[in-house]
């Protein structure tokens, strides 16, 4: 009997270690359906696909595809068997054009050549059935994320994919953009495709999907259709207790100005201007939410800022002390938390330990520093800040690259809180975060807020930054282009202004 | 619990693969004996028992460990901030000209302060040696391991021109005049010249356990090795501590050259290394940098060399051997770096290899 399932997964059991990763996981795709799996950081979400597109092999339990039994030992057998991949962070090579991008490693042949035609032909083709167009000719490095995803897609599609895994995609989209990929989506799924679709955001969960599956702590929780569930419920079964997103802010009055920037001017290294004239202040208790969609020079802005990138104009102060063209010692000396997007790239050492990790920034501290480090202090120390910040598990000497990210960015925010006298710069601090850490993440800032710090939030999140800033600047291409307090927004005119489209609304006002 | 075990384990592992490599590189040999039609029980009987049984065949290990393990201690701190300083052998020339300079020149001084304002000379010279190419990396990129392996020669034979013709002793060998007394280091036995730069180099090895593990500095260049970009974010500067770094292990080099000098030659003769900074690199590898690890492997590496010489007496087998089996020890602890690597690269490319490929292309045509 032909199943109703295009793919079964049962009793999927897989250990890392100590670690259960995924128990007794049961998963089942109809086919044509948009399924949603949905799970708090390491509930075993990439795991299980990461089995399911042959780059794991389960300890236990079986897959079966189109009810028949499927071993999947490699990448190469999954995309053999029609299962396609969407990768959170693309593959492209930047240099290519799409059609190059798109037939690497499957490169059609002509004689000894490579018949480049047909695979244009082959994406126009495709084209219409995906109900995007693409021009083949383009490259890469031009395209914007949105449409670097659709080619990441059509990738997968032109392998010969029947079901699709796209993991986060919406994470790098803007709403706008967000939209037209749920439309791709529908698009695909009535042309008989499968998507599995990986998310935290339940809203997208119940726009997009026919059913949803929510892992917790290893485990199938419980697979719904959507309509007999709703985004409160989602949260509860993700997290197994009730968790309050967005409760309220208390009013803190702004005090003083800490932070000025004023002009700031810089290139990136292709020597083209990445931030154009950027100005803004933030006040003592104050939160500046800077919103774009990822790649508008918000890494940039916080370079010039943490002294990690040169400025070739502009002033930047704080606490009213000139700090331009300061090295990132003596901006961090001066006691500027920095909590960043890039973990692993910016904030924590993989193969250091716990302990070592939250001595980053200290070391030279007369605390933990005489003749020699004093490690007995820095211990106590560490174990102090990660029980305020409650990491799991409490343990100094692991190495940090085994806390999971949520626990990892705790014990960042726990050092950098520490370290931070009166100025905080979180970059996207909730990204690829769970239900609940997400909320400590926000309560944390918030606590910061009331005490008075100078708080820049950096973020392509609306509803975080909705919630969180009191002004907010909205960045497109190296420029600030408008700035106003939270009150006088609202998403849509946010989601215009992230796509660049200036509004020609009276409050806009430069600050 | 689980915290000590895994302690235990990666001491274990720390100590497990570079005994595996060793047996494998021995065992190899074993065979290339055999097809040279030598007895490979003897020649190993006389390699081993010339290396570590009796007194004067332990003295004269340790007599060749001594610049080998300072060696391995130089790269080890360099490599810790992430640096290759293939230098050694040429700051081992340097220090060791420079701490004989000072031993024949100037006259009249008491014995340790000689000996340490030798030293201190070397230390010096050796950490210049080494500044020159730390600040071309950080300047400009230039890649430290072809500059700092470049610069060698020029020290190697900078030397050489210095034996031959300003500072040569009269008579036809390419050497200095003789160190005073008071140059010299303490001779522990005559019959081996086994002398306290023994503990000298394991002071080092613990003076740089502690620099490393225990102090501010030691944390900055461990972290900066490990991820610079999170040290440079973290506030470390990353430039300055990959310069301190250089500069210590500089330092190191020169003062292996020095102790080596100091101690068995006591004047400066023309091409004296028979390439101890190499060994030094060798054995830092084998230790994976560490300083206490380097001690044994030093030993190991020393016991080789003169086990060699003993071995080519009493059997045909020629002491070259000996150079094959470090070499393929090398091979197979490098090997194990590099394997470790392609496993781990191994999932996240899905389609690379030729298999994948064809796989691909044939149901490119089912698709759509």
């Amino acid at each position: 009997m032909a199943s109703e399932y295009v793919l079964e997964m049962r009793g999927i059991t897989k250990i890392f270690g100590p670690v259960v990763a995924n128990e007794d996981v049961n998963f089942k795709v109809r086919r044509g359906e948009v399924h949603a799996l949905v799970g708090e950081n390491g509930a075993g979400k990439s795991t299980l696909m990461k089995i399911l597109f042959g780059i794991y092999q389960p300890d236990a339990g079986e897959i079966c595809l189109n009810g028949k039994r499927a071993v999947i030992k490699s990448p190469s057998d999954a995309i053999g068997l029609n299962i396609g991949m969407v990768h959170q962070h693309f593959m492209l090579v930047p240099s290519f054009t799409v059609a190059q991008n798109m037939i690497l490693g499957v490169e059609p042949r002509k004689g000894i050549t490579l018949d480049l035609a047909e695979a244009e032909e082959r994406i126009r083709e495709l084209s219409g059935v995906c109900g995007f167009t693409i021009d083949p000719e383009a490259r890469i490095r031009d395209c914007p994320v949105g449409v670097q995803q659709r080619v990441e897609i059509m990738k997968a599609l032109y392998r010969g994919a029947d079901l699709l895994i796209l993991d986060e995609p919406t994470s790098v989209l803007t709403p706008d953009e967000a939209e037209e990929l749920f439309e791709i989506m529908r698009t695909l799924t009535h042309q008989g495709k499968t998507i599995i679709f990986i998310t935290h955001k339940l809203r997208e969960v119940m726009k997009t999907a026919q059913h949803v599956t929510v892992l917790r702590k290893g485990k199938t929780v419980t697979t719904l259709p959507i309509d007999e569930t709703c985004e409160q419920d989602l949260a509860l079964q993700m997290v197994g207790r009730k968790v309050e997103l967005y409760s309220g802010k208390d009013e803190v009055k702004p005090g003083e100005e800490i932070v000025k920037a004023d002009g700031l001017r810089a290139m990136d290294k292709y020597g083209r201007w990445c931030l154009k004239d950027i100005g803004f202040t933030v006040r003592a208790g104050e939160i500046l939410g800077i919103a774009g969609v990822a790649g508008n020079g918000q890494d940039e802005l916080v370079d010039v800022f943490m002294g990690l990138k040169k400025l070739s104009k502009g002033r930047i102060e704080i606490d009213g002390r000139d700090v331009t063209g300061k090295t990132s010692d003596v901006i961090r000396s001066l006691g500027v938390g920095y909590i960043p997007e890039d973990r692993y790239e910016r904030s924590m050492i993989r193969d250091a330990s716990v302990a070592e990790n939250m001595l980053l920034g200290f070391e030279r501290d007369e605390r933990f520093n005489g003749f020699g480090l004093k490690t007995d202090a820095i211990k106590k120390w560490a174990d102090k800040l990660i029980h305020e910040f409650d990491v799991q598990p409490p343990l100094l000497d692991v190495p940090a690259g085994s806390l999971s990210g949520g626990n990892a960015q705790r014990a960042v925010m726990a050092r950098e809180f520490a370290l931070s006298k009166r100025v905080i710069i979180a970059c996207q601090p909730s990204h690829g975060l769970d239900i609940g850490s997400i909320d400590f993440v926000h309560k944390q800032l918030l606590d910061r807020r009331r005490k008075g710090y100078a708080i820049i939030l950096i973020s392509s999140d609306l509803e975080e930054m909705l919630y969180l800033a009191d002004t907010i600047a909205v960045m497109y291409k190296g420029e600030l282009i408008s700035s106003f307090p939270n009150r006088d927004v609202d998403e849509k005119r946010m989601g215009l202004l992230m796509a660049g489209v200036r509004d020609a609304e009276p409050e806009e006002e430069a600050r | 619990m689980t915290q000590q075990d895994n302690a235990r384990r990666r001491i274990a592992a720390g100590i497990g693969r570079p005994l595996l490599a060793i047996a494998l590189a021995l065992s190899i040999g074993l065979v290339i004996i055999r097809i040279a039609g030598e007895d490979p029980i003897e020649s190993y009987k006389a390699l081993i028992g010339g290396a570590f049984v009796g007194r004067s065949s332990i003295e004269n290990t340790l007599v060749r460990s001594i610049p080998v393990i300072a060696s391995g201690l130089a790269v080890a701190v360099a490599f810790a901030c992430g640096m290759f300083n293939m230098g050694v052998e040429g700051q081992l020339y340097l220090g060791a000209f420079a701490a004989v300079w000072v031993g024949f020149t100037i006259k009249g001084l008491p014995p340790v302060l000689h000996v340490l304002l030798s030293m201190g000379l070397a230390a010096v010279v050796g950490a210049a040696w080494a500044y020159l190419p730390a600040v071309a990396r950080i300047k400009w990129g230039t890649s430290e391991i072809v500059t700092t392996m470049m610069l060698n020669y020029v020290a190697q034979y900078f030397t050489s021109y210095l034996v031959s013709f300003p500072f040569k002793e009269p008579g036809d060998l390419q050497q200095t005049p003789a160190i005073f007394r008071s140059a010299e280091l303490y001779e522990l036995s005559a019959a081996s010249r086994l002398h306290v730069g023994l503990f000298l180099v394991v002071v080092f090895a613990v003076v740089a356990t502690f620099l490393l593990k225990r102090t501010a500095l030691g944390y900055e260049i461990r972290m900066t090795g490990l991820s610079p970009s999170v040290s440079r974010c973290s506030g470390i500067s990353t430039d300055r501590t990959a310069i301190r770094a250089m500069l210590i292990s500089g330092a190191i080099g020169g003062l292996a050259g020095a102790i080596e000098i100091l101690g068995v030659h006591h004047r400066f003769i023309n091409n004296f290394s028979p390439g101890y900074g190499w060994d030094g690199l060798a054995v830092s590898l084998l230790a994976k940098g560490n300083p206490l690890g380097i001690l044994l492997a030093g030993v190991f590496y020393g016991g080789l060399q003169s086990g060699a010489n003993i071995m080519e007496f009493a059997t045909d087998v020629p002491k070259q051997l000996v150079d094959s089996l470090r070499a393929i020890i090398i091979l197979f602890v490098a090997a194990d770096f590099t394997g470790l690597k392609i496993f781990k690269r191994k999932p996240k490319l899905p389609s690379g290899s030729a298999q994948s490929h064809r796989k691909e292309v044939k149901t490119c045509g089912r698709s759509v």
